[in-house]
């Protein structure tokens, strides 16, 4: 009830219409003081010059897009030029693909020792350089006593696509492999506690595969021209040790073999220190072979 | 003669650097602004302090000013909020005010006898009574009357639904009416 008067009364205080709202803006007057509206006037002034001076400043917010952008886009060329012309680490390289003989156009040449295409070969133990980190030096031990391609190395060579020409080659290389193989395994029987000891260091010790395995070779070299066996590795105390026992076992042919092949081994060998150890006997029988040699 | 330029063009041109923009904006609301303050807060120091305040609050957010709302009650809003951080300041120098204001605003200071008699020698009688309504429809009645803003503006500025405002409105047009017929 009271609302539905009040409104009325409310609509027309809205309009201005009311004496109440005459009175009081006749009443009102009061104005902010001088100072205050020149104060506040100059400040307006003031925030108005000063925005200039930052639009024209050259660290303004305007410049930082572009220089950003044209920042980033420098770095980024450089970088990809720079990456085109670095060398890759061989490393990193995935392993050469070992291309068929015929392909090439170069005439194949083979190794005098092992017939096996030295170019193959080459791109065989690089291949094997390259993935020795992954593969592990222990389990190439295995074939570190023969010479020419390993078994796993023949096995890449394989996988990889060959022309007929190639294939041919390949065949004849594993051929003259075959009996080199033989001989190896041969070898492996009578080496085996060679091996054992050889292999611990190189396991321990990755850098010094190279001398340990140019030693075993150079003993299946040796084996394979008929030399005796403890001949390259023996200790010349030793083998001449062995040699005594021969002789006094009743080897007697045997003991003089070895003793020429320890002759052969060391040819400026001390005659005394051989009297020392060896029968007279023996050591005549054997001497007399080479007092007629050429020093 | 061209047609008047209105509050928000005139804004609008302030922040395109037009000082002469904003000596006209601020010739036609200074009065309004100034005894808004002046009769909230009862005290002509604090009031022309609040006052500055608010002027330099709306020439350093210029830069910012968009047109989302008329520019008075834009004004208007920027003047209320710097009464109640006025006043959340003052609150704990204030512990024995009678009135607990809804939305802040605390009973006039000058709402002692002596202050109050002083301001009726001062003072026309109605602006006196004014000055003794509640706050919230003291803000009320000021925001129409002098600010000249409509009832849903009120309650845009007072941060209170369009009922509330009519409510404070009515009750301050009541009670001055009541007063003045005495």
């Amino acid at each position: 009830m009271s609302q539905d008067k009040q409104d009325p009364e409310l609509k027309e205080t809205l309009q201005g219409k009311t004496e109440l709202s005459q009175r009081y803006r006749r009443s009102s007057r009061e104005q902010p003081p001088a100072h205050l509206d020149e104060a506040i006037l100059a400040a307006s002034r003031r925030a108005v010059k000063s925005r200039p001076h930052l639009a024209s400043s050259p660290f303004s917010s305007d410049w930082h897009v572009p220089v950003s952008l044209a920042a980033v886009l420098a770095l980024c060329i450089t970088l990809v030029v720079t990456m085109q012309e670095r060398p890759v680490d061989n490393a990193l390289q995935p392993p050469a693909q070992v291309q068929p003989a015929a392909a090439g156009g170069e005439e194949q040449k083979y190794d005098a020792r092992t017939n096996v295409p030295v170019k193959l070969e080459g791109k065989v133990m690089r291949e094997q350089d390259a993935m020795a980190p992954a593969a592990g030096l222990a389990g190439r031990r295995e074939d570190s006593g023969a010479y020419g391609p390993t078994a796993s190395d023949i096995a890449t060579v394989r996988e990889q696509p060959l022309s007929p020409e190639a294939l041919q080659k390949k065949k004849r290389a594993e051929s003259a492999l075959r009996p080199l193989r033989q001989k190896k395994n041969a070898l492996r029987r009578e080496m085996g506690a060679n091996e054992k000891i050889i292999a611990p260091t190189v396991m321990a010790k990755p850098e010094t595969a190279l001398p340990e395995r140019r030693v075993s070779r150079e003993y299946a070299e040796r084996m394979a021209l008929g030399i005796s066996s403890k001949e390259p590795l023996a200790k010349p105390e030793e083998w001449l040790k062995s040699i005594d026992q021969l002789w006094k076992q009743g080897n007697k042919q045997e003991a003089a073999g070895e003793l020429k092949a320890f002759m052969r081994s060391y040819p400026g060998y001390p005659v005394e220190k051989l009297k020392i150890v060896l029968a007279e006997s023996l050591l005549k029988s054997v001497v007399n072979d080479f007092t007629d040699r050429p020093e | 003669m061209g047609k008047e330029q209105s509050d928000e063009q005139l804004m609008l041109d302030y922040r395109e650097d037009d000082v002469s923009a904003f000596e006209i904006l601020y010739k036609r609301h200074k009065g309004a602004l100034y005894r808004y303050l002046l009769r909230q807060c009862g005290n002509q120091s604090t009031a022309e302090e609040l006052y500055q305040e608010v002027w330099m609050n709306l020439i350093n957010a210029r830069q910012r000013y968009a047109v989302k709302a008329k520019f008075t009650t834009y004004l208007f809003q920027m003047a209320h909020n710097r009464l109640i951080d006025h006043y959340r300041r003052q609150k704990p120098a204030n512990p024995g005010t009678s009135e607990t204001p809804v939305d802040g605003l605390p009973a006039r200071q000058q709402e002692q006898p002596e202050q109050q008699a002083l301001l009726h020698e001062q003072t026309d009688k109605i602006v006196a009574m004014v000055e003794t309504l509640p706050p919230e429809q003291r803000e009320a009645f000021l925001l129409k009357e002098e600010a000249g803003r409509s009832i849903q503006e009120i309650a845009e500025i007072t941060g209170v639904n369009t009922e509330t405002a009519k409510s404070r409105l009515r009750y301050a047009v009541h009670k001055l009416r009541q007063a003045l017929s005495e």
